[in-house]
């Protein structure tokens, strides 16, 4: 039986729920490991951008406002974690999964292409946009060096981090949700 | 509310808060809050590098394992380069000693007309040890000449093409040299004999001869071939034969005939020696 912790914990609404709780401990584990131990495993030059493409994987599976949180909570523990200026990757996180879950809400969420697309867009758009706001903020970037380089390997290894992502993120959303989620086999 | 307006007014609320949190990040007010959240997760972040670290120096290790051995192969490979380069060395300064006591030789010798030649060959197969010079007729050798090497006798000339020159070691089993052992008091004379292997043997020793472990050998004149008083070896032993009033004696020789790079054909004596 599915527990509903999201339903389940109404009764202290000043205290997060249980599902947000878990849901912030994830992205913390996700935001520890993308800034402490990727980068000793760089794939093809690049690192996979777990946070970016978790926000997208729900983005896209879910209708509501709870992706904006998330990319706005995972950009945060990112920017925390690694040396990007305090709200650079949560402000980009979160315009990434409103676009992710705005453009493709209305499409069949139970194709799998879907996510694939989505993170695969997201990565292409995310690295530019990346440099660009850090040089906003007065940071020398070398455009040449990274983007050409780092674009394309990025893209595929967040295509690969997508594949193991999917499931955590789809068990998690239903769990803390509790809403049933569509699925390639039907809804679930 | 619709949810698309939600959604959008949640959105406009997060971009103004991380545009403030990027505010205070730049201001340095923040500073305190990142601090203390960094604090918290220190050990685990640190617990999480240390393990990725020690995972990712073992991965690069067994990447570079098969980088390694090529290494490896190519030191073993300049090692030995090294090892030969630096046996040439050592041999071409042996080969130098040879001939500076070659050059001794003929410096202690004025009266003998040497000719020095570099062995070229050594007749392994053949039964007689035979070794080759570089010299031959041309440069007035002739057989049945005396070569020395390293102060002694080395052995003797057996034939003589224009340019080469054929030498039969005193340790082989062919050669037989008349010599004379040099006591204190007296001399004997006798035969040397090669036996192929590291000591000579002087045979025909008369048994009244005055001969001691120790004496000095050198060539007779006797037979002609050879001029005398070429230093040939010690006496390392004395065997005494009941069947016999002659003696023999163990002659261990000046000369390793394996150890020749270089040797000294005696062609003559000059004129008023």
């Amino acid at each position: 039986m599915v527990s509903h912790l999201g339903t389940a914990a109404r009764g202290a609404r000043w205290l997060p729920s249980p599902g947000t709780l878990a849901a912030a401990l994830f992205l913390a584990l996700l935001a520890l490991v993308q800034t402490s131990v990727l980068p000793y495993f760089e794939i093809l030059g690049a690192q996979p951008s777990l946070i970016l493409v978790s926000v997208v994987i729900l983005a896209t599976m879910q209708v509501g406002t709870r992706a904006l949180g998330w990319g706005f909570g995972g950009g945060l523990l990112v920017d925390l974690f690694s040396a990007a200026p305090l709200g650079t990757n949560a402000l980009l996180f979160t315009l990434i999964a409103y676009v992710a879950g705005g453009g493709f809400g209305g499409v069949d969420r139970a194709n799998l292409l879907i996510p694939v697309v989505a993170v695969a867009l997201a990565t292409a758009v995310y690295y530019p946009s990346a440099l660009l706001a850090l040089q906003l903020q007065g940071i020398d970037v070398a455009w040449e060096a990274h983007l050409p380089a780092r674009l394309w390997p990025a893209i595929v290894v967040n295509l690969g981090a997508s594949a193991v992502l999917y499931y955590p993120v789809r068990v998690l959303e239903r769990w803390t949700h509790g809403r049933p989620i569509p699925t390639f086999r039907g809804v679930r | 509310m619709r949810g698309g307006q939600r959604a959008a007014i949640v959105l406009i609320g997060l971009i103004v808060a991380a545009v403030v949190l990027s505010m205070l990040h730049n201001t340095g007010a923040s500073v305190p809050v990142e601090g203390l959240v960094l604090r918290v997760v220190e050990p685990v972040r640190s617990a999480l590098t240390t393990v990725a670290s020690g995972a990712s120096r073992a991965l690069a290790d067994l990447e570079r394992f098969g980088e390694m051995r090529e290494e490896n192969a190519a030191l073993r490979v300049e090692v030995a380069e090294l090892r030969a380069q630096a046996a040439r060395l050592s041999d071409a300064e042996s080969e130098n000693e040879r001939f500076r006591e070659a050059l001794a030789y003929l410096d202690e010798n004025p009266e003998l007309e040497l000719v020095t030649a570099r062995i070229v060959g050594r007749d392994s197969l053949d039964m007689l040890d035979t070794i080759v010079i570089d010299r031959g007729a041309s440069s007035g050798i002739r057989v049945g000449m005396a070569v020395v090497a390293n102060g002694g006798l080395a052995g003797r000339v057996t034939k003589v093409t224009d340019a080469t020159a054929d030498i039969l070691p005193v340790h082989s089993p062919q050669s037989t040299v008349s010599v004379l052992a040099q006591g204190d008091d007296a001399t004997a004379d006798g035969t040397l004999d090669g036996t192929n292997g590291a000591d000579l043997v002087m045979r025909h020793i008369d048994a009244e001869a005055a001969i001691m472990v120790g004496d000095p050998v050198v060539t007779s004149s006797l037979g002609g071939s050879l001029p005398r008083g070429i230093p040939v070896g010690r006496i390392v032993a004395i065997e005494v034969s009941p069947t016999s009033v002659l003696r023999q004696a163990i002659v261990e020789p000046l000369v390793q005939p394996e150890r020749l790079d270089v040797v000294q054909v005696i062609r003559g004596q000059t004129a008023g020696a």
